[in-house]
């Protein structure tokens, strides 16, 4: 770390290669969703990036280390909390397009449960959850404001629900 | 970053990005100069209004002196706790003890004071003006140590945000909060309470909202997610569907 701190980018590189095995086995002790284990170890990696002047070289490293990792791992698990907790941003899994291994099928599913939607509406569900736009680049496609569109997706996703 | 892009990429990029980093001075040398700051500010504030005439006297008064003492150490554990917070591995167990004993030792006194002269508890300088001059005053005695602290602290790596700003800046209000005991000449407990404690842990509320709001950490990392990928953008295969 010391050598990193100077500038040395092989020694940067093999610092992180080495540390990412025990990053991951810290992670998976408590993240028990393994698709997410890798996103998590990234985000320790950045913030080891950015932290790395916190570091100070005649302190033992793990203690610094395993901060910046558990810190990292609880943000991401209060993260997962809060979304779970939107009632909007986990409406869209009833659609279950993104998950779909056949986007033929996924495509047939959409125009099923949308038929009945106004062009406006399915081209908003259309852009934010089967091609995987953020809201904000889905409302300036649609030239409406993020909000709106928020809320036009919510009403949607609840009327769909209902039909269903 | 939550993406497809693989980690030995990101390790690349981050190498990539790496520059000369200059380690920060250790947790104690920086709460030493932040603490020695702090003192000059406060005393170049005491010589820049005036200090009470009855102040001999009052410093032979023990309720005094652990009031004034138990607002020293809230300011410098606070700061301690802050800090230690900000710098990965630090040990912060010891900042956090101290807090918890001038916070009590702030509250015994209070109590012993309620306890004394609850009689004339709400008869003194309870009026507006006071109440107005004295928070105010809180304020601008801490606001140059918390921006020196709060700079010492976004150099570092805030992981905590909220509760580091908070901590932060109950550290200048409480300072602030000492410094006026030497100008304000009202000691009545509900006075002390309303315009001098109250303000200080106002401020560190002030600092829980800034931290959560601005978020120093979280904009510095997705600064840093947008940079990596302007430098090397994904592969088409790999983007979103």
């Amino acid at each position: 770390m010391k050598r990193a701190q100077d500038g040395d980018r092989s020694a940067y590189t093999e610092l992180l290669e080495s540390l990412l095995p025990a990053l991951r086995g810290f992670v998976r002790k408590r993240i028990v969703d393994d698709s997410l284990v890798e996103d998590v170890c990234q985000d320790i990696l950045m913030s080891i990036h950015l932290a790395r002047r916190t570091y100070i070289p005649t302190k033992p490293f793990k203690p610094w280390l395993f901060t910046i990792a558990r810190r990292r791992v609880i943000d991401h698990q209060r993260r997962k909390y809060r979304l779970k907790s939107r009632e909007f941003l986990d409406d869209g899994s009833i659609l279950n397009l993104e998950q779909s291994p056949n986007p033929i099928a996924s495509m047939t599913e959409f125009n099923r449960v949308t038929q009945k939607l106004s062009q406006r509406k399915r081209e908003a569900l259309r852009l934010v959850h089967l091609e995987g736009k953020s809201t904000k680049e889905a409302a300036k496609i649609l030239g409406m404001k993020e909000t709106g569109l928020r809320v036009m997706l919510h009403r949607t996703i609840k009327q769909i629900k209902e039909q269903i | 970053m939550s993406n497809s892009r693989s980690t030995s990429e990101l390790i690349n990029c981050l190498a990539e990005d790496l520059a000369p980093a200059r380690p920060t001075a250790g947790f104690g040398k920086i709460l030493l100069g932040w603490v020695a700051i702090a003192a000059i500010v406060v005393f170049a504030g005491l010589i820049g209004t005036h200090v009470r005439a009855d102040l001999g006297a009052r410093l032979t008064d023990l309720q005094f002196v652990v009031e004034a003492l138990s607002l020293v150490l809230i300011g410098v554990s606070a700061g301690a706790l802050a800090l230690a917070l900000s710098i990965p591995g630090s040990n912060w167990a010891g900042p956090r003890r101290l807090l918890v004993f001038a916070c009590g030792l702030l509250l015994a006194a209070a109590g012993f004071s309620l306890a004394s002269h609850w009689q004339n508890i709400a008869a003194l300088g309870m009026g507006f003006r006071p109440l107005l001059y004295c928070s105010t005053a809180v304020i601008v005695y801490g606001v140059v140590p918390a921006i020196i602290l709060v700079l010492a602290l976004v150099r570092a790596a805030p992981l905590r945000a909220g509760p580091v700003f908070f901590l932060a800046l109950l550290a200048a209000g409480s300072l602030g909060a000492f410094a006026l005991k030497f100008s304000c000449i009202n000691d009545n407990l509900l006075h002390l309470a309303l315009a001098h404690w109250l303000p200080a842990l106002g401020f560190g509320l002030l600092g829980l909202i800034l931290g959560r709001f601005l978020m120093p950490w979280e904009k510095s990392l997705s600064r840093l997610a947008k940079r990596i990928e302007q430098k090397q953008p994904y592969p088409e295969s790999t983007t979103r569907e």
